[in-house]
């Protein structure tokens, strides 16, 4: 049976009032907000940021927070796919974009030969050095992977609010999966990360 | 209570050329005024993007998420200041070839 004796550090902490409580973390060094910020923050349902970023060049500092949804489009770049369903959710937190979509076509259009992607992600992707923004897909029907079954490998570009799409193929460079090669009608799932 | 969708914000990158919207869907009380709830929605035009296209598609989701279309006027700024960033985009590039046609 578990034994209902709180520890020592458990009663001391119980001891403590919030203010005591509040300086104790302040001593340690663990935060570094005024006393007045964390009381506003403890009566709030959460801790709040300004709906418009102020951005902070300090790295230590956590400067935005945000959740909300987004349209996103699928195709190659000028031509899209007529989607049934078209759906995205984001949270933003800090530079880094954690966003979810899913899409559904019923027509590829007049998409042409160049690379496939998914268009009007969220917030556009920052450079940085020669990093591009890693995807994956949770499901997917009506996508060209070859009687071979390549693996289809989705990522961010830089400066881009698209995902584009690749097919791996056995030691060789990957191949940009065309917009027509699709199957007239789709649905993909994918998720990925990336940073502002 | 009434729902309704506003633009709140219309960035401009100079560096990529995209131009970000941002929206909030609204939930407002009876008298049409006091926000009681509401949460981001966000596209982004890249340069090449049909506007009103992908403003179609937007409307057509939040359709779907119980959200009436972006609000007119909002909607009639937008287009506005789109335009505006497009005369600002052709003229940036009618200067950029003059000045090559210069060097060459």
């Amino acid at each position: 049976m578990a034994s209902n004796k709180k520890t020592s550090e458990e009663t001391d902490a119980a001891a403590l009032t919030g203010a005591e409580q509040i300086r104790a973390v302040q001593s340690a060094g663990n935060v570094k907000l005024t006393p007045a910020q964390i009381r506003t923050y403890l009566g709030a349902a959460g801790i709040p940021f300004p709906s418009t970023q102020v951005p902070s060049a300090d790295a230590n500092t956590l400067d935005d927070y945000e959740e909300g949804t987004f349209t996103p489009t699928l195709g190659d770049g000028t031509n899209n796919y007529t989607l049934s369903f078209a759906e995205g959710s984001y949270t933003k937190i800090g530079n880094q974009v954690i966003w979810h979509a899913l899409l559904i076509w019923t027509s590829i259009g007049s998409a042409g030969a160049s690379q496939l992607r998914m268009g009007a992600l969220p917030f556009t992707s920052s450079a940085v050095g020669n990093i591009t923004y890693s995807a994956w897909i949770g499901s997917f029907d009506g996508l060209d992977t070859t009687a071979t079954l390549n693996q289809i490998m989705p990522r961010v570009g830089t400066n881009s609010t698209a995902c584009f799409f690749n097919r791996a193929n056995d030691n060789a460079a990957a191949t940009n999966l065309a917009a027509n090669s699709s199957s007239a009608s789709g649905g993909i799932q994918l998720s990925g990360v990336y940073r502002t | 209570m009434l729902a309704r969708t506003i633009i709140d914000r219309i960035e401009i990158e100079p560096q990529t050329g995209n131009v970000g919207v941002g929206m909030k869907k609204q939930v407002l009380a009876d008298d049409g005024v006091t926000v009681l709830s509401e949460q981001f929605h966000r596209t982004m035009l890249a340069p090449g993007t049909d506007a009103a296209d992908q403003m179609s598609r937007v409307n057509v989701h939040l359709g779907m998420m119980g959200f009436p279309a972006v609000k007119t006027e909002d909607r009639a700024v937008l287009d506005t200041a789109l335009g505006a960033i497009e005369t600002l985009r052709s003229a940036k590039l009618a200067e950029a070839l003059e000045a090559e046609a210069a060097k060459a």
